[in-house]
């Protein structure tokens, strides 16, 4: 819980977070070494400077260090981290769902898994969804559809291939799909991270929530346009949040924005953790207000009931989660 | 000065001012004000070298190379230059694209089954979005002089070429409107292959604020078109302010002391 220092109590859940090993040791060649530079650049360049971590922590971190600074400091109650494998890159991999799943078997109250699956993978992706399921109780999945395979420069959520793996999620009882369309990076095509698959995704899958992360970005137009028509489509804020330090009125708008066209009951919260450490985001959240320029062009505003469904509440209800009954857990610990 | 430095500072300048006009396609601004170029070099025989890095070693290959050959049309066009030599460093794709530039070869050439985007395709794409970047610039700055939207959709290209506003970057962004507006009226959303609409003008009379497809704007149609450029410029802007700062970070890493990211 977050109580404000104006005296509101906030749940928190937050949507992104990774347990990562970036370490020398595990790269295995200069992309992983490219990679992490990439995620510090990110970290350093949008963190507060007293945030700002070394290198060298940034490189790999251990369970503890994460409890301390996601759910002690960070006032999150629920943490939902999330799987990348990026074998290619890390010869243990980058943060797989077997080294995520030791923080829950660690703290069991505080995080949940989501898993990560590759539908080109074919057959093997649907024996891979099922074991995850059952070895370490996704109750997500993570997607990153411009990941290299072979030959295969991307996919898209439309494929077939895809299909058939959120056939299988939804007969296994995985309701959320975490979707990267982020910043345009490598690999190559520019449609790689293109989010009109994903309006075709949620048409196909009403009973699947589709958690576009870092909403679509530099996409927003085309993201909002899905999300008004197709109401299983929520918008992921891991990145945009980070804006709240270096460019708070640009987070104003963007929250303005996300408020108009996609309404209070579909935006989550999500750190991107180690990126940026949830603390400052949370409290800086809390306080935020709406310039009135911002409020009234679009007719939106961010009350304190709708601060609560952002920070957590929206969240809960995607992974089943009773706040009151978690809540009373939790003090018990 | 001798004369012979001075033709060369001379030449520099030159260089230096057509690079300006090479933009990020991404984020519509000059590669020289984001910072990308890092060193120049003009040789006797009139061939230019121009080095250039981008924020992380994984921006996206498209643009890169949109930039490089953006640089070697650009620098081109000046009369005395023989050869332009774009190098781009510490990038995933580095060598591929200086090799495949430096012969003049095709983004899909370059590339081959790794990419399956049209580059033209990209280059249009991009160049809507700067036309759309840049008019929402200005209709704002309008509105916020006090013009009324009957008055503004009503105004021509030769309205807009005479009226210079008080907000210094919408006064740039003016200037930078007019000189894209033709390229929409010419080629519509649709592949402009051209480098620069320069050369080509449209008359005087011609409205100056018209959507994607070259049609007039409606009064109720205003509000509506600057919802949707506003999106336009909030992704913009998220691109701009996470390059501008990914390249300080990467310049300030390899600045430290017995650090080299090259």
């Amino acid at each position: 819980m977050y109580k404000a220092p104006t005296g509101e109590e906030y749940f928190i859940v937050d949507g992104h977070t990774h347990f990562w090993d970036a370490s020398p040791e595990n790269q295995r060649n200069i992309h992983g070494k490219q990679f992490i530079d990439c995620f510090y650049g990110y970290h350093s360049a949008l963190s507060p400077p007293e945030e700002v971590w070394t290198r060298e922590q940034f490189d790999k971190y251990d369970a503890e260090k994460m409890h301390q600074d996601v759910i002690v400091d960070g006032h999150v109650d629920m943490a939902i981290v999330q799987s990348t494998r990026l074998k290619d890159f890390y010869k243990k991999g980058f943060n797989t769902p077997e080294k995520n799943y030791e923080l829950v078997k660690k703290y069991p109250e505080r995080f949940i898994v989501s898993g990560a699956f590759d539908p080109r993978d074919g057959e093997h992706a649907l024996e891979d969804i099922a074991y995850q399921v059952e070895a370490f109780k996704c109750q997500g999945m993570k997607l990153y559809t411009a990941e290299w395979n072979g030959s295969s420069r991307g996919w898209k959520l439309s494929d077939p291939d895809a299909y058939r793996c959120f056939e299988q999620c939804e007969k296994l009882g995985i309701k959320n799909l975490h979707i990267h369309k982020g910043p345009t990076i490598t690999p190559l095509d520019k449609d790689a991270f293109d989010v009109a698959d994903v309006d075709h995704a949620a048409t196909d899958f009403p009973n699947l929530n589709f958690v576009v992360e870092h909403v679509g970005l530099p996409r927003l137009d085309e993201f909002c346009w899905i999300a008004v028509q197709e109401q299983n489509v929520y918008a992921g804020l891991a990145v945009v949040t980070a804006f709240m330090h270096a460019r708070p009125g640009y987070f104003a708008e963007m929250m303005g924005e996300l408020l108009f066209w996609l309404g209070e009951d579909r935006i989550i919260f999500g750190s991107d953790y180690a990126i940026w450490t949830p603390r400052w985001l949370v409290e800086k959240f809390a306080a935020l207000e709406l310039p009135d320029a911002v409020k009234d062009e679009r007719g939106v505003d961010l009350t304190t009931d709708v601060k609560a469904k952002i920070l957590g509440l929206n969240a809960a209800r995607l992974y089943d989660i009773d706040v009151e009954a978690k809540k009373a857990a939790i003090a018990k610990l | 000065m001798s004369q012979v430095a001075r033709s060369i500072s001379d030449h520099e300048a030159e260089v230096w001012a057509a690079l300006d006009l090479v933009c990020d396609p991404e984020l519509d601004e000059s590669i020289t004000d984001l910072g990308f170029v890092e060193k120049l070099d003009i040789h006797n025989d009139g061939s230019v070298d121009v080095v250039f890095r981008l924020p992380t070693y994984w921006c996206s290959p498209n643009f890169a190379y949109l930039m490089a050959s953006d640089i070697c049309l650009s620098v081109g066009q000046l009369d005395w230059v023989s050869q332009v030599r774009p190098t781009l460093r510490d990038h995933l794709f580095d060598e591929r694209l200086n090799a495949g530039v430096a012969q003049g070869h095709s983004f899909r050439r370059i590339f081959g089954d790794d990419a399956n985007a049209d580059i033209d395709e990209v280059r249009s794409k991009f160049r809507l979005k700067a036309f759309q970047r840049r008019q929402e610039v200005v209709l704002r700055a309008l509105l916020a002089e006090g013009l009324e939207p009957a008055e503004i959709i009503t105004m021509t290209a030769g309205d807009l070429e005479q009226r210079s506003l008080s907000d210094k970057d919408a006064e740039v962004q003016r200037h930078r409107y007019l000189s894209i507006l033709p390229a929409i009226y010419f080629y519509g959303p649709f592949p402009c292959r051209e480098f620069s609409p320069v050369g080509q003008a449209i008359a005087a009379d011609a409205p100056a604020f018209v959507d994607d497809e070259a049609r007039l704007l409606t009064v109720s149609g205003l509000t509506e078109r600057l919802q949707m450029l506003r999106s336009v410029r909030l992704n913009m802007e998220f691109t701009g302010t996470i390059c501008r700062s990914l390249l300080a970070v990467r310049d300030k890493a390899a600045e430290a002391p017995g650090n080299s990211t090259a």
